[in-house]
């Protein structure tokens, strides 16, 4: 990982020096079938220029409407309180009209299925062509120039060959790199990856994976990226903020959540993978799901399924730590692993 | 974690051990150009649980399929309990699907979906309501689950579902098509600890396909290593995983994340594929010599119960 950071760029045109992105306080809400229901509650984050913070946590758990949220894509119907600042910039009240600016340009997506991403029918040259000369403002001659380069930097080879070919006679990886491409053609000042390598063989994650912490490093731009996969965590991530039924349970440096994790929810979490030291046997597993957002118990929501729940833990929500944040009354001892 | 983890009994996989499913050069076209699977030769032992590795495309869901007879071989055979095959009857062989919800009809009740395969052999209406309430409860679902709708279970339920309904009519194998691969890894963990107890009480087989290394080195007894195709390395999990022989089975370990950074891995060089007579991984492999790009490489063993496919281990 740290060996990426010192790559030489082959380029550098970033705009005025990107701030972070700052969330403070956030709660989602949205209409369900037993009225309106929390499904992200008190949510702060922050990610600097440069950095990759993860989000994980369960399906359900609220993370892809996080970074929906940051990208101003929520549903017709959601409802948003506290704050999300880019560069000091609120985003949470801004209209469509500066969203439709904005999106796309400052704030990039890439989301799991490449090939969903981009238009079947069309060369991808042409469909990353239109997105530079929308976003640039160039002619076509100069955008096709660039998006050469942008193909070349991202690693692609013969890239004027390769931008004539459409979706389907691309491999997911291909496909990918040039979704990259698009979401770097505005040169963005966050970058929102939603489960980006999940759809992709293992060898390909690797490829994909690297080139983000790459981008991401030498642009220094902020980077979220939402995933289930810890191993992908551990592999390019600097912060993780672990959620559970849309609540921040532990959150702070990756080298001390997943390694020294405190709360019961991600000690769990980090047990049950296959790995050698249960070989065969039966895998530990946290019995029972997440409680459905309208039906959330008051205190900790994952007290239900809690090993160590007290009955405070019924009541309250306890937060304690700094750099490394931690919602639990029973913590596991920080020596835990 | 309420439930302590249990060891069981490791299971083994023997050389000696009956087979249940015979294939012997499989070659499945879908079109012209290179075959979908390339003679693929493979005995799937009773009772125990081979794992199916390759990239997506590599051929894994088409063998399977032809094993199930699902879809009919090109050329080759199978054999399932020394009987050739087609017909095989679904009292004999299941299917799990990776993607839950989709493979429940939306419209029926759990309940009727479970009950579709007894309909279609006959139980009666009694019959049928105690079996499904016994098959709810296996895969630990309430009796009065069956009532409700897919779209009110979650993914990890309505794969329980799915993998009862395989279970209705007591088949002895299921072919388990990326059965964790959409789930979390919490829930993962509750579908594979249900899927080895259901193994282990019935004396099943399965046919588990997964892309995932880890997964299948804990799950499996042995493990088969497609690629475009070809089979290129089988033999027991554990060594596959702790000492992989073929170059593609090493490059697929060395891909696998645990802990740490990124893995360095070998670059692949696309473009070139190998003609139809070679082996197909030549192109992107390290260790490639002119004879790989003419002639396939026979599958040798190299070990107890562990063949590979490569020229260049051969000598």
């Amino acid at each position: 990982m740290c060996a990426l950071r010192s790559l030489p760029s082959p380029q550098t045109k970033s705009p005025a020096p990107a701030a972070g992105v700052e969330v403070t306080g956030l709660n989602i809400s949205l209409p369900g079938p037993r009225g309106r229901s929390a499904i992200v509650r008190d949510l702060s984050l922050s990610c600097a220029p440069g950095e990759v913070l993860a989000i994980v946590g369960e399906s359900g758990s609220g993370k892809s409407l996080t970074s929906l949220a940051i990208s101003g894509l929520l549903p017709e119907g959601a409802h948003v309180t506290g704050s999300v600042r880019l560069g000091g910039r609120e985003l949470t009240t801004l209209s469509e009209r500066k969203w439709r600016d904005l999106r796309g340009r400052e704030v990039a997506m890439i989301f799991q299925n490449p090939r969903g991403s981009l238009h079947p029918m069309l060369p991808v040259g042409r469909q990353l062509i239109e997105v530079l000369r929308l976003h640039r403002r160039t002619r076509r001659v100069e955008a096709r120039a660039e998006a050469v380069k942008l193909l070349t930097r991202l690693g692609l080879p013969d890239p004027q060959n390769l931008m004539l070919r459409v979706p389907h006679q691309l491999s997911g990886g291909m496909c990918q790199r040039i979704a990259l491409a698009m979401a770097l053609a505005g040169r963005p000042r966050l970058l929102l990856a939603d489960e980006p390598t999940t759809a992709l063989d293992a060898a390909v994650q690797v490829e994909v994976l690297r080139l983000l912490a790459e981008t991401v490093a030498e642009e220094r731009i902020p980077m979220i990226l939402v995933t289930h996969d810890l191993a992908v965590v551990e592999a390019v991530a600097d912060k993780v903020l672990v959620l559970y039924a849309g609540e921040m349970r532990e959150y702070g440096p990756v080298s001390s959540v997943l390694q020294r994790p405190r709360h019961p929810y991600t000690v769990a979490l980090t047990a049950s993978g296959p790995s050698a030291a249960h070989r065969r046997g039966r895998l530990p597993q946290i019995d029972g799901t997440p409680p459905a957002p309208w039906d959330r118990p008051p205190g900790c929501s994952f007290a239900p399924r809690c090993a160590n729940a007290s009955p405070i833990c019924q009541t309250e929500l306890a937060e304690t730590g700094n750099a490394h944040r931690l919602r639990c009354h029973n913590p596991a001892e920080a020596a835990h692993v | 974690m309420s439930e302590a983890a249990v060891d069981m009994p490791p299971r083994k996989s023997e050389l000696a051990d009956p087979v249940l499913i015979r294939a012997r050069g499989i070659t499945r076209r879908f079109g012209p150009g290179l075959p979908a699977l390339d003679a693929v030769t493979l005995d799937i032992r009773q009772g125990e649980i081979l794992g199916l590795v390759g990239e997506s495309g590599s051929g894994k869901s088409t063998l399977g399929r032809i094993l199930l007879g699902l879809i009919a071989a090109s050329e080759g055979s199978v054999t399932f309990d020394d009987m050739p095959m087609p017909p095989l009857r679904p009292t004999e062989a299941q299917i799990v699907f990776q993607d839950a919800l989709g493979a429940l009809n939306p419209r029926r009740t759990i309940g009727q979906s479970i009950a579709l395969p007894l309909v279609n052999a006959g139980w009666s209406r009694e019959r049928r309501a105690d079996r499904i309430s016994e098959l709810l409860q296996s895969v630990g679902l309430s009796p009065s689950d069956a009532a409700r709708y897919p779209h009110q279970f979650s993914g990890g339920q309505c794969q329980r579902i799915v993998i009862a309904r395989a279970l209705a009519l007591g088949p002895r194998f299921l072919f388990l098509d990326e059965p964790v691969s959409a789930l979390d890894v919490s829930v993962q963990a509750q579908i594979l600890n249900l899927l080895a107890r259901v193994q282990a009480e019935a004396g099943l087989t399965f046919l588990f396909v997964s892309h995932d290394l880890e997964v299948v080195r804990h799950f499996c007894d042995r493990t088969a290593v497609l690629y475009r195709g070809q089979l290129m390395e089988t033999g027991p999990a554990d060594e596959l995983y702790d000492a992989p022989r073929h170059p593609y089975t090493r490059a697929l370990r060395a891909s696998v994340l645990n802990g740490g950074g990124l893995p360095e891995l070998v670059p692949e060089t696309p473009g070139s594929d190998a003609a139809p007579g070679g082996c197909r991984f030549a192109a992107r492999c390290p260790k490639v010599r002119p004879i790989c790009l003419i002639e396939r490489p026979p599958e040798r063993p190299v070990g107890p119960d562990h063949t590979t496919a490569c020229h260049a281990l051969t000598d």
